[in-house]
């Protein structure tokens, strides 16, 4: 099977994506999904437990240098930035914040792209900065795939307008689209 | 190649500069962990007009560019208290081990920035303990300039909001006096610290025993090789039943000596070192 890197950005507005993303997935999906999100920095418990009782697949929070595994969720751990790296393992770190985010989403885009090229799949969903934008470039540059939700229809449109406004992306796409999209994909790369 | 005005390396280009760099300057900087290095490079590589990878190599063969470079490659560590949880444990849990000891001695390694030294030194004024203690703080780079206490404003809030965390009884203010308006921690607090150069990368020994060692978020910028040799320094620096405290989002998983420690406290990655 074609292996693939779902990297998911989502600032304000994008949570209840998630977690009816997390609800569609099926139990044996075979590619590892990032998530990174922009999240309070001291909270760190209780997220990914709220994130794990909408699905049946393993949610993560990587330390460094842990090996990123198929049929996995990851999420971005509070206060760090997260880089995917050529073997498969991530990178923290605590780098100056990138439009005030860390995790910076842009990080966790632009690093999947040099590693891991053609096999990323980039999704950017609502959010009130513009982090994602220039990591989903690259991420077209290097042959990946990149999926924007709609302006429309997201909850607050600057976060997905940015990327429009910088390049064309491969779908443009309602949440619900994208939802179904994400958890079909299985069905295309075979 | 060029992507919204930023200097991408190839995988090549890198190893051609961290190849220039060991020869020319003795660094070697392979054994710093890749991707983070990299865009660093190409971050700081910014503010010079970069056509192709030979121009960068002139560019680093002035000195002072490189220093500059080197420099800015050591991450800084954000905000003091950071993990506030973690500061409430070694405050009143940690700390309160060593109130009859006649002596502690701490290691700071691989600091750049000041903000886990000023926790520190906070930590063991509000403990009572800093008449006692000798801090040694080492560093790759020059770091005497920690001494020059003056915080930010900016910096100031963030570290207030996180020390009120901590649940310390003891008022933040207190711990600063003012300086051109501006918040600069108290002299007195840097009168136990001793400052070394102090290199992993070069494998260079501490010979000396330290009861705890505070190692956050610095391994992170370190190869998987380098950081198992960086902590097996440590251990072999740490006294028996002394406390090694890393990052929460670090782990000694990989390392071929994690079961030579116990963790004491999972949710603030305090370990012990066993007998």
């Amino acid at each position: 099977m074609a292996q693939k890197y779902i990297i998911v950005g989502g600032s304000a507005g994008s949570f209840q994506i998630i977690l009816e993303l997390l609800e569609a997935l099926p139990k044996n999906y075979p590619f590892p999904i990032f998530l990174v999100l922009h999240r309070l920095k001291n909270v760190r418990t209780g997220f990914v437990e709220a994130l794990s009782t909408k699905t049946k697949i393993k949610i993560i929070e990587p330390a460094d240098k842990e090996l990123i595994e198929a049929g996995n969720i990851y999420i971005a751990p509070a206060n760090y930035h997260t880089y995917l790296e050529f073997d498969n393992t991530v990178s923290l770190s605590t780098e100056e914040t990138i439009n005030h985010s860390r995790p910076s989403i842009d990080i966790t885009f632009g690093s999947a792209a040099y590693s891991q090229k053609e096999k990323v799949v980039g999704v950017l969903l609502s959010g009130a900065n513009k982090d994602g934008a220039e990591g989903l470039h690259r991420i077209h540059q290097m042959g990946g795939t990149t999926i924007v939700q709609n302006p429309n229809d997201a909850k607050i449109s600057t976060m997905p307008q940015a990327a429009i406004d910088l390049f064309e992306p491969t779908k443009i796409m309602t949440a619900k689209e994208i939802i179904n999209y994400i958890s079909k994909l299985h069905f295309i790369y075979v | 190649m060029i992507i919204n005005n930023i200097y991408i390396l190839t995988r090549n280009e890198y190893l051609n500069i961290i190849n220039f760099i060991q020869r020319e300057y003795n660094i070697d900087i392979s054994k710093y962990s890749f991707s983070i290095t990299k865009r660093r490079i190409e971050e700081f590589l910014r503010q010079f007009d970069i056509k192709n990878s030979d121009t960068i190599i002139e560019l680093l063969k002035n000195k002072n560019i490189f220093e500059r470079l080197w420099e800015y490659l050591h991450v800084p560590t954000t905000e003091m208290f950071r993990d506030a949880s973690v500061w409430k444990i070694f405050q009143q849990k940690l700390l309160e081990k060593f109130e009859n000891n006649d002596f502690i001695k701490i290691w700071l390694p691989e600091v750049t920035t000041d903000d886990e030294l000023y926790t520190t030194l906070i930590a063991l004024y509000n403990s009572r303990l800093q008449h006692k203690t000798r801090i040694t703080v080492s560093s790759e780079l020059k770091n005497e300039k920690l001494t020059e206490a003056v915080i930010s404003e900016d910096e100031f809030q963030v570290a207030l909001r996180n020390y009120q965390g901590t649940k310390s009884n003891n008022n933040f203010h207190n711990h600063f006096i003012k300086k051109d308006n501006q918040p600069v921690l108290k002299t007195e607090y840097f009168s136990n610290v001793v400052f070394r150069k102090h290199s992993f990368a070069k494998d260079e020994r501490m010979n000396e025993v330290f009861d705890i060692v505070i190692f956050r978020n610095r391994m992170l910028y370190f190869n998987p090789q380098l950081q198992n040799s960086a902590l097996t320094t440590i251990y072999n620096s740490l006294a028996v039943k002394g406390y090694l405290i890393i990052g929460l989002g670090e782990t000694l998983n990989n390392w071929s000596l994690k079961n030579k420690f116990n963790q004491v406290h999972k949710d603030a990655n305090i370990f012990q070192k066993r007998k």
